[in-house]
């Protein structure tokens, strides 16, 4: 028994690849409509989806992706899990929506749709909701990408006895534009999946 | 009443981001929370934003807004005998 | 288990846990109206800082730095006024490589993004910050920074857990800290979450939160290390789960907390059925405490003492879960529950029993933290008292 990798999803501004094969290619789109496009490929219908940030957003799509991939509905109640992400900007990105509407006084009009998402784990609580988590649900921010403070938190959460699955990974959507690493981990002895590795993390991340 | 209606069909499906809603899929008359639309707490709080920004009406708590946004011609109904701006 | 080691508070009330302990035992609070501050339009009650005290402050220490930070921010300035008083007490040099900083807070230096003041846009995001007050520190490890909305506070504590028991470093320095800005204030305006009164949690007439400024640490170390010898409390249990139901209105039933507390109980069931009282996240919002009480009453605690310190802070956002354990420790150990103040009537959808005058502890073995925020995060900390009557 060891921890494996059951599926991973990699989205960038101009590739998704979802467990090694590249899924889906950006043709110049700039990031909204990248997004959209992304959501098209996942044939995906979910009304609230047009009503989150751009994190949310893309951590929905990934979300989706590896839940399917590992052959997860999103009907049961799932509650030996955990969510635990990282990224570097936190909610730079809707702190900046949020703040144009608070910007000038003769046009103040704060937008408690734009206010809710100032906050980067809410991309776990949307994910949480999608696919019935109910689980520990952690966010983290750090300079850059590191498979080491990933491997290290995810080690930690399974302190937990409880946890048998962790969804973790990089969500990074800012100024620098997209930048996901999203993967399931499992305790299993399946030999065909790879190990939940600090290098192996590393090679999913700058695969290209 | 029939224009402002028209109106405020279109404010609510910008301000609240209901992309697959054309005017036609929104009655006035159907409750806009609960079922319908599937509206939430943020929505309503969305609502009483552009009641003030649009209409110059300032709605103080959540409450207020409950009565207020029973169907869009209630709503319409409000801000025609309300509106400031 | 690992133990409390050395703690500090720095809030309006004062800059030391003592002093901030005897002020809430006075009944004094932070907490007042605020009109045209912060360029917010509408008036608030809140908790802030007078800042001309924290900059005397600050220059009092500011020469100790390792490295001296340039311009250092509020939120900077009370992070790092903080962490120095606790480890000073707590004897250890932050300068080694076994110990390790945890910092949580939810908006860090926003107010920049509203007036840049010549600072640098790279100042906005967490991890500079974190950096100027790690290496004010002289600390070379790179810090943990949580950002999990209201309940940050709990989990740097969960996180501190888990480094230590994972033998990751020796001390862990828990940081929590937030500010008030307009950014924050008006957001929380829009939400209408904001109580237009002094807040009153629990109460049938209860119509909102108040928010506070404040910085908290908590220095931990195993309780099997000897630099933890003279200190008592400690972090026993805990838990974080997502109610998966809404990200901005907690669950009605209940369902995270609830499971956060059961999660609690299978861990340590004996210090769980001894706990003394709750230190509930208590906000003052109409549906958080229904919440609250709503799993208290599930896990069977519809009698235990439950209070809310947001009366005497108001809602300190990042640093609330370390500022609350930091003075129900205070509680457990001088036996003193203390009253929630600003509650007439108590008025929650399940039965639940607010503490309503300061409350004399017969015994103080344990006692349990809740906490809960956006994004459906719950979670629950139990902590033990070593030298309590029936510990072990």
């Amino acid at each position: 028994m060891g921890k494996k990798i059951l599926s991973y999803c990699r989205i960038t501004d101009d590739k998704v690849i979802l467990n090694g094969n590249l899924v889906l290619s950006n043709n110049n789109s700039d990031l909204n409509h990248w997004i959209t496009d992304i959501y098209d490929y996942t044939k995906l219908s979910y009304p609230k989806f047009h009503k989150m940030d751009r994190l949310s957003k893309v951590g929905v799509l990934a979300a989706e992706m590896v839940m399917s991939e590992s052959g997860f509905d999103n009907d049961n109640l799932k509650r030996d899990w955990a969510l635990c992400c990282m990224n570097s900007s936190a909610s730079l990105d809707d702190d900046e929506a949020y703040q144009k509407t608070i910007q000038n006084a003769e046009e103040f009009y704060p937008a408690p749709s734009l206010f809710v998402y100032t906050l980067p784990n809410i991309v776990l609580g949307e994910i949480a909701i999608r696919h019935k988590l109910r689980c520990e649900s952690s966010f983290y921010v750090c300079e850059k990408f590191s498979a080491d403070a990933i491997y290290n938190a995810i080690e930690d959460v399974y302190l937990c006895e409880s946890v048998r699955y962790v969804m973790g990974g990089w969500l990074e959507v800012g100024r620098e534009g997209c930048d996901i690493l999203l993967f399931v981990i499992e305790e299993s002895d399946n030999g065909n999946l790879q190990d939940f590795s600090i290098e192996n993390l590393r090679n999913l991340y700058l695969k290209k | 009443m029939e224009q402002l209606i028209e109106e405020l069909k279109q404010e609510i499906i910008n301000a609240l981001n209901l992309e697959d809603m054309t005017l036609a899929d929104i009655d006035e008359n159907a409750p806009l929370f609960g079922e319908g639309l599937c509206l939430d707490s943020i929505d309503a709080l969305e609502l009483i934003v552009l009641m003030d920004k649009k209409y110059g009406i300032k709605l103080k708590t959540a409450a207020e807004g409950k009565e207020i946004f029973k169907s869009v011609k209630v709503m319409a109904e409000y801000i025609a005998s309300h509106r400031t701006k | 288990m690992i133990l409390n080691v050395a703690d500090n508070i720095v809030s309006p009330l004062g800059f030391t846990s003592d002093e901030n302990w005897a002020a809430v035992l006075r009944g004094d609070s932070a907490l007042a109206l605020h009109e045209g501050e912060l360029g917010v339009p509408e008036p608030f009650f809140g908790g802030t800082f007078d800042n001309l005290r924290i900059d005397e402050r600050f220059a009092k220490i500011v020469e100790t730095g390792k490295v001296k930070p340039h311009r250092p921010t509020k939120f900077e300035k009370i992070a790092i006024l903080s962490a120095e008083n606790a480890i000073k007490q707590a004897n250890i040099d932050p300068t080694t490589p076994d110990v390790r900083f945890v910092i949580s807070t939810t908006k860090g230096n926003v107010e920049l993004l509203d007036n840049p003041n010549g600072y640098d846009y790279s100042r906005l995001y967490l991890w500079s910050s974190a950096k100027i007050i790690t290496e004010f520190f002289g600390n070379v490890n790179e810090p943990v920074i949580v950002s999990n909305a209201c309940i940050s506070g709990c989990v740097a504590q969960i996180v501190a857990e888990r480094l230590l028991l994972h033998d990751r470093c020796r001390y862990v320095v828990v940081i929590g800290a937030d500010v008030l800005s307009k950014f924050v204030v008006s957001g929380f305006q829009s939400f209408k979450s904001l109580s237009p009164e002094l807040c009153r949690p629990f109460d049938a007439e209860r119509c909102g939160l108040n928010l506070g400024e404040a910085a908290a640490t908590i220095v931990y170390a195993r309780s099997d290390d000897s630099v933890a010898g003279h200190s008592v409390v400690g972090l026993e249990a805990s838990a974080i789960c997502n109610d998966a139901n809404h990200i901005s209105a907690p669950s009605r039933t209940g369902e995270g907390q609830l499971a956060a507390l059961e999660e609690i109980r299978r861990y340590a069931p004996k210090s769980y059925s001894q706990a003394a009282f709750v230190s509930a996240h208590g906000t003052a919002t109409r549906y958080n405490d229904d919440m609250e009480s709503v799993a208290l009453e599930r896990a069977g605690m519809s009698n235990i003492p439950v209070n809310s310190l947001k009366g005497y802070f108001g809602h300190t956002l990042g640093a609330a879960g370390v500022l609350e354990a930091v003075i129900s420790k205070y509680e457990l150990t001088e036996k003193m529950v203390l009253k929630t103040k600003g509650t007439e009537n108590i008025g929650t959808v399940s039965l639940v029993n607010v503490v309503m005058d300061n409350l004399e502890l017969a015994d103080s073995n344990s006692f349990i933290k809740i906490i809960s925020g956006f994004g459906g995060s719950n979670a629950a900390l139990l902590f033990s008292n070593m030298k309590g009557e029936n510990y072990g």
